[in-house]
């Protein structure tokens, strides 16, 4: 089903291909990435190498790169470190098994733009892709609107067609972080780290029981869902149309 | 080596207090040589040939010299055969060898002294016998012979006997430590009984292989703990899989399979995680993102947090705020910490039950209290509870790493604050003191 949806979206937006380049080298983990991310139709490039990956990022062209943290011959974070220096600011999902918090906001700041912890789902992946690939709408107006919803940044007011929707500050977040990246998954992890802001993983469903109580509030009885769950992986705000 | 600097040292120093002894001897019969001359000078001729008798007169220890002499240097009284060689007539005082008259020995007699022209051209010479400073030389050199060399090849003796000990007893706790080396963790270094430095640098040594052993054996159960928790999950994996793989009845159940061995990876791979997280806050050195946090807030965004999942629970969460609570440290650590606690006691507390969050003013500064309505930890499993990686049987059926206290307590070391469960069961309190010198507090 979300393989269908995204190619709508690709037929929508006619966007070509996005070709990702994977430095990683464990070649059993490599292949599974390579499977999954094209099935969901993007087009993946392996190197098992950091020397090799550094290599190839000079001559050819990237439209997101998914690179291993450790890695034989040169350092994921030197890769990085190395590129950016040379003007190339190809987004970076670094994927580590070093979990450490520090180690992550340590990859941030080498440069890169997300990072992924292994052992990781394969959703989680592909939606970091995704959110990697196609930023956040950021618009100066100070209404929002994705079909029948509309969010008024100033004054915090939520409204779907004609019904007025009482809203947290936490909730109201919640929808405006949805709304922008309508049409996209959105995963737990995500949602706890950008719209609670906090570095740790949560210990309970707890990202699950504030999309409830949102869902409840957008999407009544007879009304259309606008959330809906993706099994295993997240949440994502659709229109259908 | 410091034997000998020490003997030459001592030596220096000897020498120092007879050459100043000596000095301060000299200058005192000068002074006073100097002043009787010149007392004397003033007198008439007839009284000072009485004067000079007088003086010799109660001369009873025979140390005293006086004469006067024609210009022509016959002696007119006195107790000198002739003028001393080599003392200058200038009124200043001279080192000389003096010739009695009547010795009672032959020898002339080593003195100080002065020689005066008086005004009708007479010469008076007045002198001290100098024999004390000449005995004290002596007296100087017997000790140095006597005392000082016997001590210097003792204190040599005895610092090669020493340092051969020591350095016999260095290789002995070198013999040691190679064998601790090689895995006798157990051994122990040897002491002397002497609680010389050396001694004590071995005690603290043990000390520390004792406080290591300490910890191994803790960690070795901590292992095992671990890789209960790991193993536990792994054989579900195994045997699901295996047997899957040989009695694959429809696509559906292999479905059910791997969703299931997914979800097992899943609780391996957070167990991992909160060890490895655990392991991170113990370790770092995170006292520098320490900041001013008010406590308050902390609390009431712990509540919004956690209102939905309550009430997804049937369960009341209440939240008192008494005070500001105004306290420093690492903000996302001690609402990690808190997050912990609160759901852990949700996790505990039945339907229809209720969670209370309170700050307030304790003893030992502000209290964050997280208490519930279930069933409590039981008075005899409290210490075990504070213990690292400790998981309750209870905690094994709970959904979760089960390391939620662990890592709690790592927050808590980290900051210096204290942890304690209060009363008694049913309901379990945590109470944790967020002051940096709670922990050394009295409980």
């Amino acid at each position: 089903m979300m393989k269908s949806m995204r190619g709508e979206n690709r037929m929508e937006h006619e966007e070509a291909q996005p070709r990702l380049l994977l430095v990683e080298d464990d070649i059993g983990l490599a292949v599974e990435i390579e499977a999954d991310l094209a099935a969901r139709g993007f087009i993946l490039c392996h190197e098992a190498s950091g020397t090799a990956a550094l290599e190839r990022l000079r001559t050819d062209r990237f439209d997101l790169l998914l690179l291993d943290r450790l890695l034989p011959g040169l350092d994921g974070l030197a890769i990085i470190e190395t590129i950016r220096a040379e003007g190339n600011r190809t987004p970076v999902l670094v994927l580590s098994a070093l979990s450490a918090v520090d180690e992550r906001i340590r990859g941030l700041k080498a440069g890169g733009d997300d990072y992924l912890t292994k052992p990781f789902a394969l959703g989680e992946l592909a939606a970091r892709v995704e959110a990697l690939l196609r930023r956040p709408v950021e618009t100066r107006e100070t209404v929002l609107r994705v079909g029948p919803l509309e969010i008024d940044l100033i004054d915090r007011t939520a409204r779907r067609g004609t019904r007025d929707i009482e809203l947290l500050p936490r909730e109201f977040k919640l929808l405006e972080y949805l709304m922008r990246r309508a049409g996209q998954v959105v995963t737990r992890d995500m949602l706890f780290a950008d719209v609670w802001h906090y570095r740790f993983i949560p210990p309970t469903n707890l990202v699950d029981v504030h999309m409830g109580r949102l869902r409840r509030k957008i999407d009544e009885a007879e009304e259309t869902p606008l959330i809906h769950s993706i099994r295993a992986v997240g949440f994502m705000f659709r229109v259908p149309d | 080596m410091l034997s000998a600097a020490f003997s030459v040292l001592t030596l220096v120093l000897f020498f120092f207090i007879y050459w100043q002894t000596a000095i301060y001897e000299t200058n005192r019969i000068d002074a006073i040589l100097n002043s009787e001359a010149a007392a004397l000078a003033g007198e008439p001729q007839p009284d000072l040939v009485r004067a000079v008798g007088m003086r010799l007169s109660i001369d009873l220890h025979r140390i005293t010299f006086a004469a006067l002499f024609t210009p022509q240097g016959t002696l007119i009284a006195g107790n000198l055969q002739q003028k001393p060689a080599g003392l200058p007539s200038d009124g200043q005082v001279h080192s000389v060898d003096a010739n009695r008259l009547n010795p009672t020995s032959s020898d002339l007699e080593p003195a100080r002294a002065i020689a005066r022209v008086l005004p009708n051209g007479d010469l008076l010479v007045i002198g001290r016998n100098i024999d004390e400073l000449v005995e004290l030389r002596g007296l100087v050199q017997r000790a140095l012979i006597l005392g000082l060399v016997p001590a210097i090849l003792l204190s040599l003796v005895t610092s090669i006997v020493l340092s051969t000990r020591t350095l016999n007893h260095i290789k002995v706790i070198h013999q040691a430590l190679q064998r601790i080396i090689k895995g006798h963790v157990r051994e122990r270094l040897p002491t002397r009984g002497t609680r010389d430095d050396l001694d004590l640098l071995v005690y603290a040594v043990n000390d520390m292989l004792d406080e290591i052993s300490m910890l191994m054996d803790e960690l070795r159960g901590i292992g095992d703990n671990i890789a209960h928790d790991l193993r536990m999950p792994l054989t579900r994996v195994r045997a699901r899989l295996e047997r899957s793989r040989s009695q694959v009845v429809s696509t559906s159940a292999l479905e059910q399979t791997v969703d299931l061995a997914i979800t097992d990876l899943d609780q391996i791979s957070a167990t991992i995680t909160a060890i490895l997280r655990i392991g991170e806050i113990e370790s770092a050195n995170r006292q520098a993102a320490f900041t001013r946090i008010d406590l308050g807030e902390l609390v009431t965004e712990l509540a919004e947090l956690f209102q939905p999942i309550a009430e997804a629970a049937g369960i009341t969460l209440q939240a008192r705020i008494r005070e500001e609570g105004a306290v420093v440290g690492d903000p996302d650590l001690l609402m990690e910490a808190f997050v912990n606690l609160v759901d852990n006691a949700l996790k505990f507390t039945p339907s229809g039950g209720t969670v209370f969050l309170t700050l307030y003013q304790g003893a030992h500064g502000p209290v964050v209290r997280v208490a519930d309505t279930g069933p409590g930890i039981p008075l005899d499993e409290r210490e075990a509870v504070m213990k690292r990686f400790y998981r309750s049987d209870k905690s094994r059926h709970v959904a979760g790493s089960g390391l939620g206290l662990s890592l709690v307590l790592a927050v808590v070391r980290l900051h210096g604050y204290a942890l304690t469960i209060v009363g008694d069961p049913p309901g379990c309190v945590f109470e944790m003191t967020c002051a940096s010198d709670s922990g050394r507090a009295p409980p």
